[in-house]
């Protein structure tokens, strides 16, 4: 059934022809090593297995590196603000209900992890300790002085005097008395009858 | 239940011949082949590298023919169908059998030769100004019509089934997909409808609509068409 253009082709042959192209088109075939490539590459990791295994040990190396980074140069002076224990709430808390602050140093320093470093020269430790003895009366707020680690090139902090807070006066509020005045009385309502109505234009 | 290869092989053997008395009916056939591959799974499952070694070899040809249908290239084709079986020895555990081993195993080759094709596409057009353009900007179709008309003294039917090849090769991915799945001979139009994920009706109209197409071009380059 040969069919060239130019010449007239039963809808059959035509169809025919698809058929027997398309099949043509498909008439492959692996060749005979193919199973064994495939048991090969059972046996064998492949690249991509490889690739994955590597980007994840780099990420989770990474991140190691940062924490680590991040622990030794991170910020090193503790501040009482960065402290909620040490923050002047806790000592005005403990002015309002009449309990002293425990004894000891107010200004808690980095005394665990400095321990651990303690060669180095920014951190401020809680180094001088208040007398254990010392009482410290209701309202009255205690600022405590860090010393300087020996070796440490800053300088010592100076002694801060104790500053006393007078205790705040309730105002009581008095308010004035309300007066209401009486309404004044309802006239009568008089309604005027109404109009003619008037014839639209 | 088959216990070797050797009783499918005397199945396909009798299928293959030309005895009509000694023919199976087709359903029967693949029902067989079914169940022998499930047999042949339950092994691999256990651990038995030699029963997937034959499942390989039984569906080579299947699954690379739907890789070759997708990417058009044999090389392709070829590392398609390899990393296919190595995904199914990977999931194999994983198999339970709701649907036959064979539509499974096509499903995942036809979902990996898509990504493959995907990719090439991709590359191609960052490679080339047009799919279906020539090097010399003419369009792949046109062309085809000017070479079949310039080589009408040929006169043979390799020249029409040249054309329709080319022809194929222009029509749209969706329906050239049905058409080449279909006209392979190789899987059944349920097959088919799992590997594309449409329903069979689908996979029916998009064959029927690439043939509609084929036989309009045909019949514009002067080939009869009613």
């Amino acid at each position: 059934m040969p069919a060239v253009p130019g010449q007239v082709e039963s809808h059959g042959a035509i169809d025919q022809a698809i058929d027997r192209a398309v099949r043509e088109m498909m008439e492959v075939d692996t060749d005979a090593a193919f199973r064994a490539r495939v048991l090969a590459r059972l046996e064998t990791p492949t690249p991509v297995t490889w690739w994955r295994t590597a980007a994840v040990s780099a990420v989770a190396a990474s991140l190691v590196l940062a924490v680590l980074v991040f622990r030794l140069e991170g910020p090193q002076l503790d501040t009482p603000s960065s402290r909620p224990m040490d923050a002047p709430g806790t000592a005005a808390r403990n002015s309002a209900t009449g309990t002293p602050p425990a004894p000891g140093p107010v200004l808690r320093g980095t005394a665990r992890r400095d321990a651990a470093r303690p060669a180095r020269a920014t951190t401020i430790v809680a180094a001088a300790p208040l007398n254990a003895n010392t009482s410290v009366p209701a309202g009255m707020v205690v600022a405590t002085v860090a010393a300087a680690e020996p070796g440490s090139a800053l300088e010592a902090l100076h002694p801060i005097e104790p500053i006393t807070i007078v205790p705040l006066e309730p105002e009581a509020i008095a308010p004035r008395a309300i007066v209401i005045a009486p309404l004044a009385p309802i006239t009568d309502v008089q309604i005027t009858p109404l109009s003619q109505a008037v014839d639209r234009n | 239940m088959p216990e070797s290869t050797d009783s499918v092989s005397v199945s396909l053997a009798l299928m293959a011949s030309d005895g009509p008395a000694l023919r199976p009916d087709p359903a029967d056939a693949r029902a067989e082949a079914g169940a022998f591959d499930l047999e042949l799974v339950r092994r691999a499952q256990a651990g038995d590298d030699q029963a997937f070694g034959q499942l390989v070899e039984r569906n080579r040809r299947a699954v690379y023919r739907a890789a070759y249908a997708a990417l058009g290239s044999a090389d392709d084709a070829d590392d398609v169908a390899q990393e296919t079986f190595v995904t199914v020895y990977q999931k194999l555990k994983g198999f339970r059998g709701d649907a036959s081993f064979r539509t499974w195993l096509l499903s995942i080759a036809w979902r990996k030769a898509l990504d493959r094709r995907r990719s090439v596409t991709r590359w191609l057009r960052l490679t080339v100004t047009h799919d279906r353009t020539t090097p010399d900007g003419q369009d792949l179709s046109d062309r085809v019509q000017s070479t079949a008309r310039s080589q009408e003294d040929g006169l043979a039917a390799d020249e029409l089934h040249r054309t329709i090849k080319q022809l194929v090769g222009t029509l749209p991915r969706k329906l050239r997909d049905a058409l080449l799945l279909a006209g392979s001979g190789d899987y059944t139009y349920d097959q088919i409808g799992r590997m594309l994920e449409i329903p069979v009706g689908t996979v029916k109209w998009r064959v029927s609509e690439a043939r509609r197409m084929l036989k309009r071009k045909l019949a514009a380059m002067g080939y009869a068409h009613d």
